[in-house]
């Protein structure tokens, strides 16, 4: 389980508090569950978890990139 | 007098009594007008009314059927549209805050097409923020709020066609235009119990709406029935060479002309129904597989996707590549700042670190995936999954586990069988087809019809068959007075 910093606590804990407002704001933001530092660093996350997944896929040499794409 | 017989009614039956001259087009329209006010904001669906050009066009309406001047099927019924399609002169905000206030000079292709068509503007529907695109957590990344489900108000209405999946289920509309890039019409349609079309890619033009990834969006009708969705889809293909993705191919809505049941063969991955969450998911899943069984077709095949190809990885390096390059403006403005879901915003930001080379990578996959299809196609004429493998979630539900689910990279294994065929078919460009089929604690489940690309009368015809033996497209959710 990733360790949440002490802002990350308090803004979980002020999101709990929250969020029954946000589902009738017509304009809500979302809770803040996590700062914009961690939010990146999960979206980095996401893109690095995702290159190695691509990594383990061998595409034969002949195989173009579908640039010109139609349905097939 | 307009009664909720008629808010709930198909948009081919609504054009009959036009006709038929039950009522006119201007109290048919003031009608869904003042429903579409009252009710769509209790839902976040609405993000602006059109009330006063809606009821000049429907006077006009009213005219031309007066003097018998019939144009076909959708004339007259009142429709609305994401809040990603341009109308000329009206703010378009893509959902989001940084474009709250732009306005465009022009109409969509497809606004056009419809309005051609007789169809009636009345408003324009909200949306998750651009789409989604970044990867959004909370189901309140919109401008608008989150999008409330009309069977549960405390559930999500599914995104990113948010408002267009609850205005129709709510009776808000006589139908409505969503947009998939990678789930976005299937989704709101299966929580919601409406039926969606996903076309084939390049059959609807793109023309004026909100590009998220070039190579994966898609515009498709979201309707009660899947004859208007036939209806709609009719209005609206064709070519447009405004869209550089379009393929230049027309569709005429003639299911008539389909091949009989026995000669249709059904694809299906038995762990798809079986492995369905237990309880009444699973029951509801099961009995409306039973009712395709019982529908004459050719012997069901098993069928599964390749395991080998990470399609949830796929999916988002691509998505998310383009969609940091269309907004790379908004990001380098630092206005990306302003969405209302942090984590869609740093992840547009990261989008543009994706290296060249995943990119290429994910792309040639992308070729691999059309060619398994392919060949899973010489075998069968169209793959039979669930849209969604369980209702919509709790509106306040941090969304990031249920996206990975359905994107096939969830642990320990991916879903086998055909667990990732929303993402896969959106990676080959294939139509889809989403049906109510059942309920479990009193929300919406629904089931996905895949074809070859162009197949849409095909599955618009098994899917007209499909409800004509069931009725859970027709039931109406407890909207809020």
């Amino acid at each position: 389980m990733r360790k949440l910093s002490r802002r990350g606590v308090f803004a979980r804990a002020v999101a709990a508090a929250v969020v029954p407002q946000v589902v009738t704001l017509s304009s809500a933001q979302t809770p803040a569950s996590s700062t914009k530092e961690e939010d990146m660093a999960s979206a980095r996350a996401a893109i690095a978890s995702s290159s190695a997944a691509l990594a383990k896929v061998k595409v034969p040499i002949a195989t173009e990139p579908a640039f010109a794409f139609k349905a097939y | 007098m307009i009664g909720d017989d008629v808010f709930y009614a198909s948009a081919a039956d609504l054009n009959r009594r036009l006709k038929a001259k039950e009522f006119s087009c201007v109290e048919l329209t003031r009608a869904y007008c003042d429903r579409l006010e009252k009710l769509g904001p209790k839902y976040n669906a609405l993000a602006l009314s059109l009330r006063k050009t809606a009821l000049s066009k429907a006077k006009d309406i009213d005219g031309e059927i007066k003097r018998e001047r019939f144009r076909g099927g959708l004339q007259g019924v009142p429709f609305a549209v994401k809040d990603l399609l341009s109308v000329a002169k009206f703010p378009t905000t893509w959902g989001a805050k940084p474009y709250a206030t732009q306005v465009f000079d022009y109409d969509a292709t497809v606004v056009k097409k419809l309005v051609k068509s007789g169809g009636v503007l009345i408003g324009k529907l909200a949306m998750v923020e651009l789409a989604g695109g970044g990867g959004y957590r909370y189901p309140a990344a919109s401008l608008h709020g989150p999008g409330l489900n009309p069977w549960d108000t405390g559930r999500w209405s599914g995104g990113s066609s948010s408002g267009s999946g609850s205005a129709v289920a709510a009776g808000l509309t006589g139908y409505a235009i969503g947009s998939e890039t990678n789930g976005s019409i299937l989704t709101p349609s299966a929580f919601c119990g409406v039926t969606g079309l996903r076309p084939t890619y390049g059959l609807v033009s793109r023309y004026g709406a909100m590009a998220l990834s070039w190579t994966m969006d898609k515009l498709g009708p979201m309707c009660r029935s899947a004859e208007d969705c036939g209806l709609v889809l009719n209005a609206i293909a064709g070519g447009d060479d405004q869209d550089p993705g379009s393929a230049g191919k027309s569709f005429y809505y003639t299911p008539q002309y389909m091949r009989p049941a026995k000669e249709i063969r059904i694809g299906y991955a038995p762990s798809d129904f079986a492995g369905a969450p237990e309880g009444a998911v699973r029951s509801a899943f099961q009995a409306a597989f039973q009712v395709f069984q019982g529908m004459g077709f050719a012997p069901f095949k098993e069928v599964a996707l390749p395991e080998e190809y990470p399609y949830g990885a796929v999916g988002s390096t691509i998505v998310n590549s383009e969609a940091g390059s269309i907004f790379e403006e908004l990001i380098a403005s630092g206005k990306v700042d302003e969405l209302a879901d942090q984590r869609q915003a740093q992840g547009l930001k990261a989008g543009l670190e994706i290296p060249a080379k995943d990119y290429l990578k994910a792309m040639r996959i992308r070729g691999l995936i059309q060619q398994a299809f392919r060949e899973m196609f010489a075998n069968v004429d169209i793959l039979l999954a669930p849209a969604r493998n369980n209702v919509a979630p709790v509106v306040t539900e941090p969304l990031d586990r249920m996206r990975a689910a359905a994107a096939g990279t969830a642990g320990p294994g991916r879903p086998a069988g055909l667990g990732a065929l929303t993402t896969a078919g959106n990676l080959a460009g294939l139509p889809a087809l989403c049906l109510p089929c059942g309920f479990a604690d009193g929300l919406p489940l629904a089931v996905q019809l895949v074809g070859r690309p162009f197949s849409e009368n095909l599955l618009l015809k098994v899917g007209v068959d499909f409800q004509a033996r069931t009725d859970f497209h027709k039931r109406r959710p407890p909207v809020v007075g």
